[in-house]
């Protein structure tokens, strides 16, 4: 059993809110493990995921601490470096059609607005993390990876980027102070910007 | 579309379907931490049926999110399943929590 701490707190982006993420790497699964609070993964998949290139095992190999090793071993450390990441196509088209789902429900309507606000952080993040594996010079997994890619950065102004981070803490801490309707119309008039930027990204890589 | 836009959308319909109520706030998510405050913020008792049922829901499309990188298998689609009958009877428990 091997157990690893990953993520904002390995980036030292902790704020409010923010929570520890918590990697088990087990032999098949092991039920001691709160599904709350660890991802927990067998050792097979996690090789798995190494061989296809996954962003996730890239983050691990690039942002993982090892917490706990019943063997005194770092399993993530002796898998090396995962497989180059090849799977842009498919992960953009995902993340795009996460976004343009969100956006269009925002545009008719608001009963789930705080997760259509998460919905489009998270799709904007995850396509920038895949774009910076995908051109491969290094590797961004920040809160803002959007923000790391240089010149391909998303220039999105202070407030509708704090409102979409609060409304994914919101969305999966449960902490924080709900967007006015003003705030989500302020975001719903920015996304036009988004959808360019995320369009532009995909037709680069 | 994808498992996880599949995931997400089951999701979606979950919290639409609460949120079709006029509760004190509305419920922002399905992680544990997000159903603890609407609960909160809803005056229900975190045992009651209609928490106990998100809770469920939660657990189930946990179930589907850890194996996000795996093909489709005969587990994802039983529990794909579970989770929108969960969906149908939370709607049913909404309306007695109402009453």
């Amino acid at each position: 059993m091997h157990i690893y701490v990953y993520g904002s707190v390995c980036r030292g982006e902790v704020q409010p809110g923010s929570d520890v993420d918590m990697l088990a790497v087990v032999e098949g699964s092991d039920a001691r493990f709160d599904p709350a609070v660890f991802s927990q993964y067998a050792y097979s998949q996690l090789k798995e995921l190494w061989a296809e290139g996954n962003p996730f095992a890239w983050h691990l190999a690039q942002e993982s601490r090892l917490v706990f090793a019943d063997d005194g071993s770092d399993f993530v450390q002796e898998l090396g470096q995962p497989a180059r990441y090849r799977n842009w196509a498919a992960d953009s088209k995902k993340f795009y059609q996460l976004f343009l789902e969100a956006a269009d429900i925002l545009a008719v309507r608001r009963d789930t607005a705080v997760f259509e606000l998460a919905t489009i952080f998270l799709a904007v993040r995850n396509l920038a993390i895949c774009y910076s594996l995908d051109i491969g010079d290094s590797p961004v997994f920040s809160r803002r990876a959007f923000e790391g890619l240089g010149a391909d950065s998303l220039c999105l102004d202070a407030k509708s980027r704090r409102i979409l981070e609060d409304a994914r803490i919101l969305s999966t801490r449960g902490f924080g102070v709900p967007p006015s309707e003003g705030d989500v119309s302020a975001v719903v008039g920015r996304l036009s910007d988004v959808h360019r930027w995320m369009c532009a990204l995909m037709s680069k890589a | 579309m994808s498992e996880f836009g599949d995931r997400m959308r089951a999701q979606r319909r979950l919290l639409r379907a609460v949120n079709a109520n006029a509760w004190q706030e509305e419920l922002f998510g399905l992680s544990s931490q997000a159903i603890d405050r609407w609960a909160d913020r809803s005056g229900l008792n975190p045992e009651s049926e209609l928490v106990s049922l998100l809770r469920a829901a939660s657990n189930r499309l946990s179930f589907l999110a850890n194996r996000s990188q795996m093909q489709i298998t005969e587990d994802y689609r039983r529990v794909s399943d579970e989770v929108r009958n969960l969906t149908g009877e939370i709607q049913e428990a909404m309306g007695r929590a109402r009453h």
